[in-house]
């Protein structure tokens, strides 16, 4: 069985830090990670391979420095990785990125298809099913658990207000979330043996893509402009006795008609 | 021409918020709001949408849509889409919404903005500005969808307030 995982590479948010003067984001000397959704979506892919065999491949569409995400995917564990770098890639929409990916998809082959639910930058959670439309394939968002059985899967997804458990026929596409696992560590093995394998890169031609269907020029959206939330502005403060301060709440909120 | 399509599976309140929006950016646009109830048995439920602000309601009453799947629900709205063609579509950004958004936007060939918590027309283009947080809700942004047609939205619930309803509309 050939299982694919689409990884992204993603700066670390916790340590995002926006220029106050321009209100963009300074990504220079920010940390890159592997997606956390992504890391799940590795580690079940990883979890399958032991229990039934199967060649796992990691594929990313980034900038030559997204190698970092892929050589850390072969430290966990993966057969192989793809980069699919291009310059014509850059700026891509959700629209443009998801047929980059399914084409890369195509050229390699693949019984089943992992992706995280939601990249925490681009933070859209489209990009999964939009594969899935260009490949014309099955699909399931929100799993948090993965059975695999003759020529299908059993999984469950998550809902708002519960659960539902489903029966895919193979090949199929799973967007995954954190409650599915617990993502493994890299090993020392294969911190070892990381650098020496080989990672095959892609382009625009190698996918057989022409340069208008994407990056920026094949993006349906364009962003017009990004900003920060300006602070919020500073609340009242009272400093009376828990008595008082109940009466306040509840004048407070009558006032707004809540209560 | 603003033709707005609301998608909606049960009587979920983001759909009423939706219809409230959707009404003002119709009137923005000079445009008609026309709900989508796509569901089993759901009839009784279009009269709802109307008192909420639906000028219309495209009812599909199938018991194949009774329960939400992927295929059977991208297919009904997608079909809706090609036959109506719609000026923009919004859905809502349930854990459901958000399976079928992208689904449909990529069928349709257009984009669409996820989880909008803003949302406005161009004075002078007439595009939809559609504002959405990024980056954890770090960073704001505002995207349009200029040559693209339908331009779609996933709206975040309990964003948009729900309008008063108003039992005389028909
Ligand atoms: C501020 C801002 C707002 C944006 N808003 C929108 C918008 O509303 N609509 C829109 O279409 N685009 C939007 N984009 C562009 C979008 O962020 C990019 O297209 C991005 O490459 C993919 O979207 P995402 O990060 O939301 O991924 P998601 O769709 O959240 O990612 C889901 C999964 O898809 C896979 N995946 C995603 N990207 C890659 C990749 N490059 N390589 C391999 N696997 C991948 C991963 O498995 C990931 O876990 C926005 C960009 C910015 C900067």
């Amino acid at each position: 069985m050939n299982i694919l995982v689409f990884i992204k590479q993603v700066p670390d948010t916790n340590e995002v830090r926006i220029d106050p003067k321009t209100g963009t984001l300074i990504r220079e000397g920010v940390p890159s990670i592997i997606n956390p959704d992504d890391m799940n979506a590795i580690e079940e892919a990883l979890r399958i391979k032991e229990e039934v065999g199967a060649k796992v491949t990691v594929v990313t569409m980034g900038p030559q420095q997204a190698e970092k995400a892929l050589r850390e995917a072969l430290a966990m564990g993966v057969d192989e990785a793809v980069l699919l770098t291009d310059r014509a890639f850059a700026g891509a929409d959700t629209w443009a990125t998801s047929l980059v990916l399914a084409k890369a998809a195509e050229k390699l082959g693949y019984d089943l298809i992992f992706a995280g639910r939601q990249a925490i930058d681009g933070d859209t959670a489209q990009v999964g099913p939009e594969i899935a439309e260009h490949l014309n394939l099955p699909q399931v968002t929100y799993v948090e658990k993965v059975e695999v059985l003759d020529g299908e899967v059993r999984v469950r997804r998550a809902l708002e207000d519960g659960y539902e458990t489903l029966r895919v026929k193979l090949p199929c596409l799973l967007t995954c979330i954190k409650e599915l696992n617990n993502p493994r560590y890299m090993n020392i093995y294969d911190i070892f043996t990381c650098y020496s394998k080989e990672i095959k890169v892609m382009g625009l031609s190698d996918l057989e893509l022409q340069k208008e269907e994407v990056g920026l020029i094949g993006s349906p959206t364009k962003v017009k402009k990004s900003f920060t939330k300006g602070p919020k502005a500073q609340g009242e403060k009272y400093d009376v006795p828990a008595l008082e301060a109940a009466n306040i709440i509840t004048e407070k909120l009558k006032g707004m008609h809540l209560i | 021409m603003g033709y707005c399509g609301t998608k909606r599976w049960k009587s979920s309140k983001v759909s009423l918020e939706l219809l409230g929006k959707a009404r003002e950016i119709a009137e923005k646009l000079d445009g008609e709001v026309v709900a989508v109830l796509l569901g089993y048995e759901v009839e009784k439920l279009t009269d709802t949408l109307i008192h909420h602000g639906a000028d219309r309601v495209i009812l599909i009453d199938n018991i194949n849509l009774k329960h939400y799947t992927t295929d059977a629900y991208t297919k009904a709205i997608c079909e809706v889409a090609k036959e109506k063609n719609p000026e923009i579509i919004f859905i809502g950004a349930t854990y459901i919404g958000r399976d079928l958004g992208p689904r449909v936007a990529a069928r349709l060939k257009t984009g669409l903005t996820a989880d909008c918590t803003g949302l406005d027309v161009d004075d002078e283009t007439k595009n939809l500005l559609m504002t959405r947080p990024a980056f954890g809700g770090n960073i704001m942004a505002t995207i349009e969808c200029p040559n693209h047609r339908p331009q779609m939205s996933t709206v975040r619930p309990g964003v948009f307030s729900v309008p008063c309803a108003d039992y005389g509309r028909e």
